[in-house]
C-alpha cells in the first residue's frame, strides 16, 4: 500500500480525537462492551482483508495497534527508567481498563527478549477455536509501549493464541536492530 | 455387498478412516499401550502399529506423551517444554507452565528488590504470595530502619573514634612538648597530685639547683622546714594550705630555700592550683622554680648603693630620711623619743686644702667608723655630703641619759687623733640637737630645728652641742679640746 503525505491525510490520529467523554457521556460513561469492540475490529478487519488481502490486513492491524500502544504509553503511563515500575504500572492500567491481565513470564535484564501473557484478552479470548493467531492488533499494541519505554524498536510475535486453542495469548517481543 | 460381520462390527465402532483394521487384539494393544503412558514408570518403547497407522490414535499418543514430558520437566521446575498439541489440555499446560514462568520471573523481581509486584488472578496462590511481598516489605522496612539506627550508632561511634584519636594525638605532642620544655627549661618544674597522694614529681633541674636528691626531699608537709624562717609570706600562704587546702588558683613569690649545703638560697616559684572542672576539688599543683640568688644578690647590691654613702659606706640622706619617718611614727605611737641630731666638722675645709682631698677622704671615712661604733644598732648615723653627719638616737621615756651617753660616745671617739700618713690629726665638731615629740613632730620640721642648733653651735665657737629651745634659748654645752 502507499504512504500518503500528513499533509494529504484526513484521519491523522492525535489525542484529542477520542473526543471529550465526559461532557460526552455524563450518563453512560466511559464503558462499552466488550462485543461492540470486537464487532468493530473484526468487520474492519473483514472489509480490509476483502479489499487489500490478508497480509495487508495483518500490517495494517499491527501498525494501528502499535500507533495505539504508542499514544496509549503517553497519555495513561508515566515516565520511567525502571523495567519493575514499568511492567507494575501496566499490569495495573491493563487490569483497571479491563483490557487484560499481564504477566511477565521472562525477561532478559536488559529488556532486549521478554516472554509475556496475556490472560482474558480482550482480542480473543473467548473467540472459538481457529487455527491461527488472532492478536496481532496486540502484537502492534505491545510494541508500540515497549518502543516507547526503551527506545528501541521491537518485534512483538504471539506464539499461543486462545483462537488455537491455548486459553491464554503468549508474546514474545525480541528488540530489534534499529 | 455384505461384509464380514467382524469387519463391520470393527468398522462401526471405530469410524476410521485410515482403513486400520481394528480387531480385539490390537485394539488391547492400543490400550495397554496408553495405559503405560499413563500410569508405567517409563513410557513404552514400543508403538503399535495401530497407534502409528491411524492419525486420531497417534494424536492422542502424542498428547499423552508429552503431558508425561512436560509434567515431568514441571516437576523438577523446568517449565520449558514446548506442548505442541492443542485443545484444551495443551492449552492448561501452557496457562501453567506460563504460570509459573511468571511467578519464578515475579520472585526474582522481589529477590532483586522490587518489592512493588503483586500476582494477580491466580487464586490462593496470589494471595499468599502477595501476603508474603507485603510481609517481606515490613520486616525489610524494619531493617533497614534498624540499619539505619545502627548506621547512625556506627557513625556516632566512629566519630568519637576519631575525636579520640585526635585527642590522644594532641596529648601525646602535648606530652612531647611538656617533656621538651621540662627538659630545655633553665628552671626546675615540680608537681603535687592532691588526689592519689602520689609522692610529688620534682624535675632533674630542680634537684639540681638545690643540690637535693628526689628521695631527701622531705615530704610535702614537712616542706616549711625548707623555707626561712623569716620567709612569712611563703610560710603562711603554705600553712593555710596544709591546714585546709585552700590555696589562691596561682601564685608568685620569691623566697628562700635551704638547700642541700645547708645554705639558703632565694628562690622564685610560680604555681598553679588545678581543679576538677566538674567537682571543683583541687586536682594538683604545678609549679615552677629558679634560682634567683644572683637577682638577689645584685638587687641588695644596688639598693645598698642607693642608699649609702659610697665614699663611708654611712646611709645616705635617702636612707636617712626614711629611717626619719619611721622613726618618728613609731615615737608617737609607742610614747618614746628620739634625738635628731645634725652634725658639722670643724675646720674640715682647711684639711682638705692643706692635707689634700685624699687625705679629706681618709679622715671622713675615720670619722663615720668611729661614730657608726658609737652609737647603738638601732640608731642611725648618715653622711649628708662633705663634712655634714646626722644622727637619729631613740630612746625610751626615762632614758634621758642614754643620748648623753651616745652623745658623750660620739664626742669622745672623734677627740682621739687620726692618723694619714706620717700626719696625726685632731679633729672636733658641732652638734645641733632637738628631741621629738617635745620639740616637734614632724620629720621636716626636725631637721630645720637641729639645723638651727647646730648654727647656734657653731656661732658659739665650735666644738659644742646645741640643743634646741624655744625663743632661741639654745641650750648648749661646749667641750673643752
Ligand atoms: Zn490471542
Amino acid at each position: 500500500m502507499q504512504e500518503r503525505k500528513e499533509q494529504e491525510r484526513k484521519y491523522l490520529f492525535s489525542w484529542d480525537l477520542l473526543g471529550n467523554l465526559e461532557v460526552g457521556r455524563p450518563n453512560l460513561g466511559k464503558f462499552t462492551r466488550v462485543e461492540v469492540y470486537r464487532l468493530m475490529q473484526f468487520t474492519l478487519r473483514d472489509i480490509i482483508e476483502s479489499k487489500f488481502g490478508t497480509e495487508e490486513a495483518d500490517k495494517v492491524f499491527y501498525e494501528a495497534g502499535k500507533l495505539a500502544g504508542q499514544f496509549f504509553y503517553e497519555h495513561f503511563l508515566t515516565k520511567t527508567d525502571d523495567v519493575g515500575e514499568f511492567v507494575k504500572m501496566l499490569q495495573n492500567t491493563l487490569k483497571e481498563m479491563k483490557i487484560g491481565v499481564l504477566r511477565v513470564e521472562s525477561m532478559t535484564s536488559g529488556a532486549e527478549k521478554i516472554t509475556l501473557t496475556v490472560d482474558e484478552d480482550l482480542d480473543c479470548s473467548g473467540l472459538p477455536e481457529i487455527d491461527y493467531e488472532t492478536c496481532v492488533y496486540d502484537e502492534g499494541f505491545i510494541s508500540g509501549l515497549l518502543e516507547n519505554f526503551t527506545g528501541r524498536r521491537y518485534l512483538v510475535k504471539e506464539i499461543d493464541c486462545w483462537c488455537t486453542g491455548d486459553r491464554t495469548c503468549r508474546f514474545t517481543a525480541d528488540m530489534t536492530a534499529d | 455387498m455384505a461384509e464380514p460381520e467382524k469387519e463391520r462390527q470393527g468398522t462401526a465402532l471405530f469410524q476410521s478412516s485410515d482403513e486400520v483394521v481394528f480387531s480385539a487384539e490390537n485394539v488391547d494393544q492400543m490400550l495397554k499401550y496408553f495405559c503405560a503412558i499413563l500410569f508405567a514408570p517409563a513410557p513404552p518403547s514400543d508403538v503399535p502399529d495401530i497407534v502409528k497407522l491411524n492419525s486420531t490414535t497417534q494424536e492422542i499418543s502424542n498428547a499423552l506423551l508429552g503431558c508425561r514430558k512436560a509434567l515431568q520437566m514441571a516437576k523438577a521446575g523446568d517449565f520449558s517444554y514446548k506442548v505442541e498439541f492443542k485443545g484444551f489440555l495443551g492449552g492448561a499446560l501452557k496457562a501453567l507452565q506460563a504460570n509459573l514462568n511468571h511467578v519464578t520471573w515475579l520472585t526474582r523481581r522481589v529477590a532483586g528488590g522490587d518489592l512493588d509486584q503483586r500476582m494477580d488472578f491466580m487464586g490462593d496462590f496470589s494471595d499468599s504470595f502477595n501476603a508474603m511481598v507485603e510481609q517481606l516489605t515490613s520486616t525489610l522496612s524494619e531493617l533497614k530502619h534498624k540499619q539505619e539506627d545502627l548506621e547512625s550508632l556506627a557513625e556516632n561511634l566512629r566519630r568519637e573514634v576519631e575525636v579520640r584519636k585526635n585527642m590522644e594525638e594532641r596529648l601525646r605532642a602535648e606530652e612531647e612538648r611538656w617533656f621538651l620544655a621540662v627538659q630545655c627549661s633553665r628552671d626546675g618544674i615540680w608537681e603535687i597530685d592532691l588526689e592519689t597522694g602520689k609522692p610529688p614529681y620534682y624535675s632533674q633541674r630542680l634537684l639540681e639547683l638545690t643540690g637535693m636528691k628526689a628521695d631527701n626531699i622531705p615530704c610535702v608537709r614537712a616542706w616549711p622546714k625548707l623555707f626561712h624562717p623569716d620567709d612569712h609570706v611563703v610560710l603562711q600562704l603554705f600553712r593555710k594550705f596544709l591546714s585546709n587546702g585552700d590555696l589562691p588558683s596561682s601564685f608568685e613569690l620569691d623566697h628562700k630555700l635551704l638547700c642541700a649545703d645547708g645554705t639558703y638560697r632565694w628562690f622564685w616559684t610560680r604555681g598553679m592550683l588545678l581543679k576538677n572542672p566538674v567537682t571543683e576539688k583541687p586536682m594538683r599543683i604545678i609549679g615552677v622554680t629558679a634560682d634567683i640568688q644572683e637577682r638577689k644578690e645584685r638587687e641588695e647590691r644596688f639598693s645598698h648603693r642607693a642608699t649609702h654613702d659610697v665614699l663611708t659606706d654611712l646611709p645616705n640622706r635617702v636612707l636617712f630620711d626614711d629611717h626619719l619617718k619611721n622613726s618618728v611614727e613609731f615615737a608617737k605611737r609607742n610614747g618614746s623619743h628620739l634625738a635628731v641630731i645634725m652634725i658639722d666638722l670643724d675646720k674640715f675645709k682647711t684639711v682638705n686644702d692643706t692635707l689634700g682631698h685624699y687625705a679629706g677622704d681618709i679622715l671622713l671615712v675615720e670619722v663615720a667608723n668611729r661614730m657608726q661604733k658609737s652609737i647603738r644598732e638601732s640608731d642611725l648615723v648618715s653622711r649628708f655630703g662633705g663634712d655634714e653627719f646626722a644622727m637619729i638616737l631613740a630612746f625610751g621615756k626615762n632614758e634621758w641619759q642614754s643620748i648623753t651617753k651616745a652623745l658623750r660616745r660620739t664626742i669622745d671617739s672623734l677627740k682621739k687623733p687620726i692618723s694619714i700618713g706620717d700626719q696625726q690629726i685632731t679633729i672636733s665638731a658641732s652638734f645641733g640637737i632637738c628631741i621629738c615629740p617635745e620639740d616637734g613632730d614632724k620629720p621636716n620640721q626636725l631637721m630645720m630645728l637641729a639645723d638651727e642648733a647646730l648654727y647656734h653651735a657653731k656661732s658659739v665657737g665650735r666644738n659644742a652641742c646645741a640643743f634646741w629651745k624655744p625663743n632661741k634659748r639654745y641650750n648648749v654645752v661646749r667641750f673643752t679640746s
